[in-house]
């Protein structure tokens, strides 16, 4: 059994990238010295150089995968303390996150019909703003390819992580509820972990949205499916 | 900083999937762009309005 070794390098190596990055972001104060995406190109390269596969690099992953899970849970905390927050802004928290998840259900739509993609293809991206879980399963219910699905949902998360404050001042997006329902809706968790370093306002209205959204977009894709 | 480490050790899945989306990688990169600028600016700008709207 060398695979939890070869695992356990591999991913020891992509957390010496991170904490490299990470650092000579903070060091320089430069956007370009992404961990994240350094990390992903660089690991990448390694495995590639060392001929080590990703399902053994990746061997280890499942036990991450609980690690986020739990995570995750975290996150009903300042979601519980900021309770009194959320409910005052109940309405343009539900119709913001309503029309929000249609609007990437319709974009993805557009955009599928201006590039000439196929059914398959279209319905592989259209959970492309839902969070990963919830993603799998409406792509492979709609008869998506899911690692496709997969690949899309984690792109359009680490764009939302990487460029959610710009685009926020870019749309003059002032409260925090609505920053933060603004990143949940739009980039699922891997925004909200963005959402949570802005402040636990912002936090808490992202894992609302991050929540919300996944469940309107399902409700939505049901509506839809009746009247095709 | 676990959580952003996890996102990349996801990410690097990317070379997995690599063959399955060189079909339509432009279209499937840009549609999730175009798509996650959209869904951020309706979604904030919709609340934000909507906020306004009552605090007057």
């Amino acid at each position: 059994m060398i695979e939890p070794w070869i695992s356990l390098g591999g991913l020891l190596v992509t957390t010496g990238i991170y904490i490299v990055f990470a650092a000579l972001k903070k060091k320089y104060q430069k956007e370009f010295f992404s961990p994240i995406i350094f990390g992903i190109i660089l690991t990448i390269l390694f495995l590639v150089a060392f001929g080590i596969p990703y399902n053994v690099y990746n061997y280890l992953g499942e036990y991450i995968g609980y690690l986020l899970t739990a995570a995750i849970t975290c996150l009903a905390i300042p979601l519980y303390k900021q309770l009194p927050l959320l409910k005052k802004n109940l309405k343009p928290i539900i119709l913001g996150i309503a029309i929000g998840s249609t609007s990437s259900l319709v974009g993805v739509y557009l955009l599928s019909l201006i590039f000439g993609l196929n059914n398959i293809q279209l319905v592989t991206l259209l959970p492309t703003s839902v969070t990963s879980g919830v993603a799998v399963e409406m792509s492979r219910e709609l008869g998506g390819i899911v690692p496709v699905t997969i690949a899309v949902v984690i792109v359009t998360g680490i764009f939302g992580n990487l460029f959610a404050v710009p685009m926020l001042k870019w749309f003059k997006i002032k409260s925090p509820v609505a920053k933060g329902i603004a990143i949940g809706a739009s980039s699922h968790v891997f925004g909200t972990i963005k959402a949570m370093e802005m402040g636990e306002k912002e936090g808490a209205a992202s894992s609302l949205a991050l929540v919300l959204g996944a469940i309107i977009t399902v409700i939505v894709m049901a509506i839809v499916y009746l009247f095709i | 900083m676990i959580m952003p480490l996890l996102i990349v050790t996801m990410g690097v899945g990317l070379m997995d999937t690599w063959g399955d989306l060189q079909a339509f990688l432009i279209p499937a990169i840009v549609i999730a762009i175009l798509t996650t600028i959209l869904v951020l600016g309706v979604t904030g700008v919709i609340a934000d309005a909507i906020m306004r709207r009552y605090e007057k």
